[in-house]
């Protein structure tokens, strides 16, 4: 008590409160509290939604406690099916059927499945169960993605649907697709052509999030209902051959737009984007001597004309996204950019006021990381979230390209310039990968960018550096905290020209 | 007299009063976050004290707490998640006096915590386990419980933690 009296702000006060009241008035005799079945004295609606919130075989296994428990778990009104957890097929089958089978619940909230095997599933029976009850949430998550789930017919029309997300997705051709209520699809692993993509759409009117990831197909992605505002397309998946052709995406109402992961050669084209608030670009595409099935000799001849053309696909980028107010970009983009400014091509003025930047500072992205820095004016916020790269493949022309960058200083790539309105910069440390690995390579940059923003953002207010202190895996130090708190220091005794600021250095313990 | 004096925005106090007859005096916006309280409020029975006959002073410290903290106005979405965390910690039977009085008083993300609390508690525990937790005591003879464990037998396997934690 008090410890709460101090931390008040003069609207709490307790009156009243003496010793003189007996404290454990409420469970008998004080010290009573050790050994009373507190959980048990619950009403049963409490009880059911605790057993809700765990996967199905825990709650089921509760009614072993006592009697008080012995049925509970026949209400819950959420499921979740974990195959693994199941030492053989037949075990996690006769869980299903015999929980469904017991179930008294009316209306389902949420049903999952996690799948790790296809054979003998009663998928779509267990679907239509949920289905009849009314079902707001389903999710079918495979462990496995060779497998395919075709959504059954009954969930194509639930109307009761809120959310669906849905992993090795098969969409019938046949099938009508009718989501009233649907607001968020998810689907992954999916191969679904034009007229595919065109009927889910027209099915779900009350969608707002659609995100796709590991997707093939479809190669118009045309969204006309004003509902729907945000979108994400992560990582593009091979299914059957190679189909050149662009996605061309019209969404003219949408606020929201992610690109990422691995898009391997696939150009997704921003054809009408114009109503975007904040997006995300942290996408990488693979260099096309690269690509497996391509010829070799070919893919030689082509690989400058197809850089060319994704050198121009980035500059649209960020034309379309010059209104935006929050972007986020991943190396491979500053990368190209990097490549654009070395050709002297300009870039558009961008309204951004806050930067986030999904990459460690290299040598290869610092100078389009400072370019992009110099073409935005009204940026407030900087955020470099350090990640470890997935594809870091760079073939002779991007890294005869990137070597430049090897004899420039970052003084005179943007001299001159100063950054009116940045106020907070943050480095945030998330790099599963070693740091003393990573950045023994001597192409971190990051000290470099750090210092030369101090020296010119007059109106910098914060600089916080986050890490996480844990023992590396590979280096048993722990290298991030190390890293960033040197880092912190060095900065400590940089120039700079704002002339009231802060560094704030601050680590959190891992699990 | 008093209004005259009052410029900036009003602020309005609520007196709650707990099981053990103590009273605490609370921000109205802040309390409001009950829904329980808040209808109280709309149908004008705030002038008096709130007696709030289900929630003893131990859990109604700890549920204002909760709602100074998750309050609009002040701290930010770091402190609430450290805050979150740390309260989520108190011992297993202050958590379940707390989701019971968020349940009676009708604050829905306090009691979203604590059932989350508790169900980590219970998740993937061996039933002696999660009796031991909790002091549940088994009425059941060994063969009824044999029995049950029978029934559904899938429900018992795989890797169970026996711990206490």
């Amino acid at each position: 008590m008090a410890s709460l009296n101090s931390s008040n702000n003069g609207d709490f006060r307790s009156s009243n409160l003496t010793d003189s009241v007996p404290k454990k008035q409420k469970n008998g005799i004080a010290g009573a509290e050790e050994t009373l079945d507190r959980i048990s004295q619950l009403p049963d609606s409490l009880l059911v939604q605790i057993l809700s919130l765990l996967p199905t075989k825990d709650a089921v296994a509760s009614c072993a406690s006592s009697k008080r428990w012995r049925y509970l778990w026949t209400s819950i009104y959420n499921f979740l099916f974990i195959s693994i957890d199941c030492k053989k097929a037949e075990n996690f089958m006769s869980f299903v059927d015999h929980v469904l089978t017991h179930s008294t619940c009316s209306k389902i909230k949420k049903f999952q499945l996690d799948l790790g095997y296809t054979s003998g599933l009663k998928i779509s029976q267990w679907i239509s169960f949920a289905v009849e009850r009314k079902v707001e949430d389903v999710v079918l998550c495979s462990y496995d993605d060779d497998l395919s789930f075709e959504l059954p017919i009954s969930i194509c029309t639930c109307s009761s649907l809120i959310t669906l997300d849905w992993s090795c997705c098969v969409v019938d051709k046949e099938s009508v697709i009718e989501w009233k209520y649907l607001k968020s699809l998810k689907l992954n692993y999916i191969f679904i052509d034009d007229d595919d993509i065109a009927k889910i759409l027209s099915g779900c009117p009350a969608l707002e999030t659609l995100e796709l990831s590991s997707f093939d197909g479809f190669r118009r992605l045309e969204i006309t209902s004003s509902n729907l505002k945000r979108l994400t397309l992560d990582r593009y998946w091979w299914f059957y051959g190679r189909v050149e052709d662009p996605l061309e995406i019209i969404a003219p109402y949408l606020q929201h737009l992610e690109i990422l992961g691995d898009l391997d050669y696939l150009t997704c084209r921003l054809v009408n984007v114009s109503s975007l608030i904040d997006g995300r670009l942290t996408f990488s595409i693979t260099c096309i001597t690269d690509i497996w099935g391509v010829d070799p000799d070919a893919a030689e001849h082509s690989c400058a004309d197809y850089h060319q053309n994704f050198r121009n696909l980035v500059l649209d980028y960020l034309q379309k996204l010059s209104y935006v107010t929050e972007l986020i970009i991943g190396r491979w983009l500053a990368e190209v950019v990097f490549m654009q400014q070395l050709n002297g091509v300009s870039l558009p003025k961008l309204r951004c006021k806050c930067l986030t930047l999904e990459m460690n500072v290299t040598k290869h992205n610092l100078y389009g990381v400072a370019s992009l820095l110099r073409t935005s004016p009204l940026l407030e916020t900087l955020n470099i979230h350090l990640g470890a790269e997935l594809n870091n493949f760079r073939c002779q022309l991007e890294l005869s390209y990137l070597a430049k960058g090897d004899t420039i200083s970052l003084q005179s790539w943007i001299s001159g310039i100063v950054f009116p309105n940045l106020k907070n910069l943050k480095v945030v440390g998330c790099i599963a990968e070693c740091f003393k690995r990573w950045f023994g390579r001597g192409n971190d940059k990051l000290f470099e960018l750090s210092e030369f923003l101090l020296k010119n953002a007059m109106a910098l207010k914060k600089f916080v550096i986050v890490s996480e202190r844990r023992i590396c895996r590979e280096c048993l130090e722990s290298c991030e905290s190390r890293y960033l708190s040197r880092l912190a220091k060095k900065l400590l005794d940089s120039p700079t020209s704002s002339m009231k600021f802060v560094i704030i250095y601050q680590e959190s313990a891992s699990e | 007299m008093a209004e005259a004096s009052s410029s900036i925005t009003e602020k309005f106090f609520l007196t709650l009063k707990s099981s053990d007859g103590d009273e605490f005096v609370l921000e109205e916006s802040i309390a409001i976050q009950s829904i329980t309280i808040k209808n109280m409020v709309e149908d004008g029975c705030s002038s008096s004290v709130i007696p709030l006959s289900k929630v003893d002073t131990e859990t109604l410290i700890k549920v204002i707490e909760y709602m100074k903290m998750h309050s609009s106005t002040s701290s930010n979405e770091e402190e609430i998640e450290n805050f979150d965390k740390k309260f989520v910690s108190n011992s297993i039977n202050t958590i379940l006096n707390i989701l019971e009085a968020a349940n009676f008083l009708d604050i829905n993300n306090l009691l979203e915590l604590c059932a989350e609390a508790v169900a980590n508690r219970i998740k993937n525990k061996t039933p002696e386990a999660v009796r031991k937790i909790f002091n549940i005591t088994s009425d059941f003879t060994p063969e009824e419980e044999a029995e049950i464990r029978n029934e559904t037998p899938w429900a018992f396997e795989g890797n169970l933690d026996h711990s206490l934690d």
